[in-house]
């Protein structure tokens, strides 16, 4: 073979796996699904932070220029259907349908019907609040509507891998994944360049005026910065330098991190000093789309280190509330430390080695790391410690030892009617 | 793998043509926005417009308040009241609370006066290029007090005093306040660089609801 046929042969496979590697793989899911529950947590705490003062900030009759329905505009019965005559009073529905949405994305139900919906509900309370709108949620409504084409689920995308559909989704989500990143990119260089025109941002003065004002300072960094002129130069060109840099420099493997740390740093200091919370913390959450998989990997594993092992449980066939129980934590189950096992006929050697009486009296789990048996309010409580947040609960249970308050609580479930609600023979775990 | 290249081709084309859309509509101006601007704009109003301007080219760096006053039975008029200044206060202590946008809603209130005022200016300045007449908010008082703006600002005035029981009238003002330049940030004597208002009239309403008109 001659030197050009080899040539040929290399730039053949690896145009091969290139194409391969955007229609077939999916080097990102768990990045992608973290972005995801971190996005969607930030647009439920932005709705769930303004709902106090929503007759303030959303109701037709707030001290506030609306934006206008638009009805001329196809985009106007979509974006701004709540400012519609029919529903600008029932606003308040808009915002409890997108924090239903909103709790069904976070906890990955139906997410391929369930992110049109967030957006489309996500539009429409950023219309109805108008003119307050700011970056942030400018962003939001724009990543929203990517997320719509990206596999979120932390699932691979089923199917054959040469079916055509199959290659479409998973050609779509890698590509508007990578969109993602390139509008982030996109916001500091468009910010960027223009600041280079400002004369504040060109002598070093930008923050130092900034501070001053009542609607981005603060009295006590406007005194620092009257102090410490030299601290208003270094923070607008260490701001220039970032936004002009970061879209270079970010694709860097290397730079990389040290980038995401100048990008937080920034970001909470515009939060901190000049209270722009909605463009800053969305800004840092963008950040997370640089990571790789391997990066969220360690941290899972360094987490679910923490929570001490795997616990088997068997659930009796026949309770039905153990098994929708049982349901609920498999979904929850992040770090994957629940095994749920069958408490007649259960396929773990720990749980088959107990009589089955026992296995059947109350609900029962072994504890791999300690080889120790619980069972009762013990099991739930120590599979609910399992969960990402479950630590939480803690006191709760230490609460309800009080006065042997579980075993009472926990003995009423057991016997109560929704224990035997499966209608015949065993039930599947 | 023909079948990956053809779908890869045209899923890459869709996002490339997506993203050369949104660097034409957010570009400076230029030879290609210059041809092609309109498209993009056309295509980017809907779903995808954006704008990263926050603070450029350069920041707004004055502060506008709406400040209230109340006239009561007596016809005594009680001093100038920032309405907001609990809340801006609660917002320099707690950055995490939704006080913040509460916060724009009601600056929006003067911000949108002063944007009226500085149209009018504009115009003025284009016409009659008589910078005495211009910058004289009072000349333009009908032009202000009929804008859409203006009438939030008094709805709300008019809101506030009415809470007050003997409230008989308000007066409405918006003050723009310039910070201490930066070559003058150690001169004690003064706490603004320059401080500008629009004082509006003062406006009644118990009276005539008193005589049952």
């Amino acid at each position: 073979m001659d030197t050009i046929t080899l040539y040929k042969n290399n730039i053949k496979s690896n145009f091969e796996s290139f194409v391969r590697s955007w229609t077939e793989e999916e080097p990102l899911l768990l990045t992608m699904k973290v972005f995801r529950i971190a996005f969607f947590s930030w647009l439920l705490m932005h709705t769930l932070i303004l709902l106090p003062y929503h007759s303030d900030i959303f109701s037709p009759d707030a001290f506030i220029n609306h934006r206008p329905f638009y009805p001329e505009e196809y985009w106007g019965w979509i974006k701004g259907l709540v400012a519609h005559p029919f529903f600008k009073y029932n606003y308040l529905y808009f915002i409890a349908a997108q924090i239903i949405v909103l709790l069904l994305g976070i906890f990955g139900v139906g997410l391929r019907a369930v992110i049109p919906f967030i957006w489309f509900f996500s539009l429409n309370v950023n219309h109805a609040s108008g003119v307050i709108m700011d970056g942030g949620n400018n962003l939001s409504e724009l990543i929203s509507f990517y997320l719509i084409f990206v596999n979120t689920s932390g699932k691979p995308i089923p199917g054959q891998k040469d079916n055509s559909f199959r290659i479409l989704l998973t050609s779509l989500s890698n590509t508007v994944f990578f969109l993602i990143k390139i509008q982030v990119v996109i916001v500091y260089l468009s910010a960027g360049i223009y600041k280079l025109g400002g004369s504040l941002w060109q002598n070093g003065m930008a923050l130092y005026y900034i501070l001053q004002s009542d609607i981005y300072g603060h009295p006590m960094l406007a005194k620092l910065m009257v102090a410490f002129p030299i601290l208003s130069l270094i923070g607008t060109y260490a701001t220039l330098l970032f936004q002009m840099t970061f879209p270079w420099l970010v694709w860097n493997k290397k730079l990389r991190p040290f980038y995401i740390v100048w990008g937080v740093g920034l970001h909470l200091g515009m939060i901190f000093a000049m209270g722009l919370l909605t463009f800053g913390s969305n800004m840092c959450l963008m950040f997370l789309v640089f990571f790789k998989d391997n990066y969220f990997k360690n941290i899972k594993n360094f987490l679910k280190s923490l929570k001490g092992g795997t616990i088997e449980v068997g659930v009796d066939e026949n309770c039905g509330i153990c098994i929708r129980f049982s349901k609920i934590i498999k979904k929850l189950d992040f770090y994957q430390l629940v095994k749920f096992d069958r408490a007649h006929h259960p396929e773990s050697k720990n749980l088959q080695a107990v009589d089955k009486n026992k296995r059947l009296e109350a609900i029962l789990g072994y504890e791999e790391k300690k080889e120790s048996f619980i069972c009762g309010m013990n099991v739930i409580s120590q599979v609910i410690y399992k969960l990402p947040f479950g630590f939480l609960l803690r006191p709760l249970f230490i609460l309800l030892k009080f006065k042997r308050l579980d075993r009472k609580i926990y003995g009423r479930i057991a016997n109560s009617k929704l224990r035997k609600n499966c209608r015949e023979g065993i039930c599947n775990v | 793998m023909r079948k990956n290249i053809f779908i890869l081709l045209g899923v890459g084309a869709l996002v490339i043509g997506h993203i050369l859309m949104t660097l034409i509509f957010l570009s400076p101006d230029n030879l290609i926005k210059n041809k092609m601007g309109k498209t993009a704009f056309n295509y980017m109003k809907p779903f995808f417009y954006q704008n990263w301007h926050l603070f450029s080219p350069n920041p707004g760096i004055s502060s506008t308040k709406l400040w209230v006053r109340c006239e009561d039975q007596k016809g005594k008029w009680k001093d100038w009241q920032d309405p907001f200044s609990s809340i801006q206060e609660d917002f320099h202590k707690n950055r995490f609370s939704g006080k913040g946008k509460l916060l724009r809603v009601y600056q929006e209130l003067s911000r949108g006066v002063v944007k009226k005022y500085d149209e009018i200016k504009e115009k003025c300045m284009k016409e009659k290029k008589d910078q005495n007449f211009c910058l004289n908010p009072s000349n333009f008082m009908k032009n202000l007090t009929d804008s859409n703006a203006y009438q939030l600002a008094d709805d709300f005035a008019m809101m506030i005093c009415s809470k007050r029981k003997d409230g008989v009238g308000y007066q409405v003002k918006v003050i723009t306040f310039f910070p201490k330049k930066y070559s003058q940030r150690n001169d004690e004597s003064k706490q603004w660089s320059r401080v500008e208002d629009i004082t509006f009239p003062k406006q009644y309403w118990g009276l005539i609801a008193d005589k049952g008109i």
